[in-house]
């Protein structure tokens, strides 16, 4: 039977009181020494039983916190099979696509401007080649490689995410974030200290921390886009105590009681966590909203061009 | 001059100015760090060229891209040309500077198929608009 602690404490209250009894009697009634000896007994006896049930008492309550303990342990365990499961899961399909990518379209490209160079004929012209070769670039390699890491990224996220979203996307960024604010390059381009001094707090991003929010985005996006209700999407990014929060609402149906989770929540997951930070994913009055946030340490544009002008000084070319 | 981090493309371009007799060729440099505190031969003085022809992006440079550089170029008052390079689409790298420069500048896409005839027709074009202005 489980004892209650109310239970266990009238009970040890109890079997004290009793004890405490007990000596009185053994010291103020017994009349010779086995009188005594008996009293004692039971004494000794009701005091053991005590402390049995006081120990019992901190041992259920060790077991108690013990097994508690194994099971948020067992959770967090499970939790986590499954997390490496879908990053498994993940890397499977990006590798099944890039493998399939370069065995269907890089290969049999290269094979046929092999087999033009093995068996040229009579009229061959050298810019057959160079014209297979470009498509190959432009239409096949530039594609696949703007897909894995758009180029732009290195520019700006703005410029990056401009070749992401299409018309029909409304984009918000944040003024630190955008490439209305002044970049620092004229100050740095005209060595000039006063210019510095106007320079305002754009903050560059990381390359990673960029991608992270291009790939949280792109992953939002085709989402949304999965469903044939959406026609309108709304991206919004801003910057705020060293955190980037990310919001991606569309107007299309609502997710459905029980919704679990694809690779592409799991991979937005995993950029958060990535950057220190989580995401959510909920129904709205009138349709989905994706918040994601990322935290780092910022760097302005000021910080590095102040470095910059100061390394050009210690090489005294300022 | 000639700013561009390939070094093959560098080659490129170095050798097209120099094939050119109206193109006197200064300087060739990998970054835009490099070229912003290059000076005259011999001098203290920072020789800033006609036309400067560039890529929109360089690892050498992850802060700045070409086209705010050449931007900042003209807001600080040089009269300088640019020909921009670019193996992404320009269109959306070089939105805010076309607003800015209507003049004196062109953009080229660096694929296989250009040829040392438009990047010369370019320059020349750029360097006679800006001699204009």
């Amino acid at each position: 039977m489980k004892l209650t602690r109310r239970l266990r404490f009238l009970l040890g209250s109890t079997f004290v009181a009793i004890q405490s009894y007990v000596v009185y009697l053994v010291s103020s009634e017994a009349q010779d020494y086995w009188g005594a000896l008996k009293y004692l007994s039971v004494a000794v006896l009701v005091f053991v039983s005590a402390g049995f049930l006081a120990t019992t008492n901190v041992l259920a309550k060790l077991n108690l916190s013990r097994d508690k303990k194994q099971s948020q342990i067992q959770s967090l365990s499970s939790e986590l099979i499954e997390s490496n499961s879908k990053l498994a899961a993940v890397d499977g399909e990006l590798r099944k696509e890039i493998g399939g990518w370069l065995h269907g379209s890089v290969q049999s490209k290269l094979m046929a401007i092999a087999r033009t160079l093995r068996t040229p004929g009579e009229n061959f012209n050298p810019s057959v080649i160079a014209d297979l070769v470009d498509d190959l670039n432009e239409n096949t390699i530039r594609e696949y490689s703007h897909r894995l890491f758009p180029p732009a990224l290195h520019i700006s996220l703005a410029m990056g995410l401009d070749e992401l979203l299409n018309d029909d996307i409304e984009l918000q960024m944040d003024d630190l974030l955008s490439e209305s604010a002044n970049s620092g390059i004229e100050a740095f381009t005209g060595k000039s200290q006063s210019k510095l001094n106007q320079v305002n707090d754009r903050l560059i991003l990381p390359p990673t921390i960029a991608f992270a929010i291009y790939r949280i985005i792109e992953e939002a996006i085709n989402n949304a886009r999965k469903k044939s209700s959406v026609s309108k999407i709304k991206v919004a990014i801003t910057v705020h105590n060293k955190t980037i929060h990310i919001e991606i609402k569309d107007n299309g149906e609502k997710l459905p009681t029980g919704f679990k989770y694809g690779l592409g929540l799991t991979l937005i997951g995993v950029y958060s966590a990535q950057f220190g930070g989580d995401f959510k994913l909920e129904n709205t009055t009138d349709g989905v909203v994706l918040r994601a946030s990322l935290k780092f340490e910022p760097t302005t544009v000021r910080e590095v061009v102040t470095a910059k002008i100061s390394a050009a000084k210690s090489k005294k070319l300022w | 001059m000639v700013v561009e981090d390939d070094p093959d493309f560098q080659e490129l371009l170095t050798d097209i100015c120099g094939s050119s007799e109206r193109i006197q060729s200064r300087g060739t440099f990998g970054s835009i760090e490099e070229f912003v505190f290059a000076k005259k031969d011999g001098t203290d003085e920072t020789w800033y060229p006609d036309v400067l022809i560039m890529d929109v992006l360089s690892a050498k440079d992850p802060q700045f891209d070409g086209a705010s550089f050449a931007n900042a170029l003209r807001k600080s008052g040089l009269k300088i040309g640019v020909v921009l390079l670019s193996s992404i689409p320009l269109g959306r790298a070089l939105k805010s500077f076309r607003e800015a420069n209507p003049l004196g500048w062109r953009g080229l896409q660096k694929n296989s198929r250009i040829s040392p005839e438009q990047i010369l027709n370019a320059i020349y074009e750029v360097a006679d608009e800006m001699d204009s202005l």
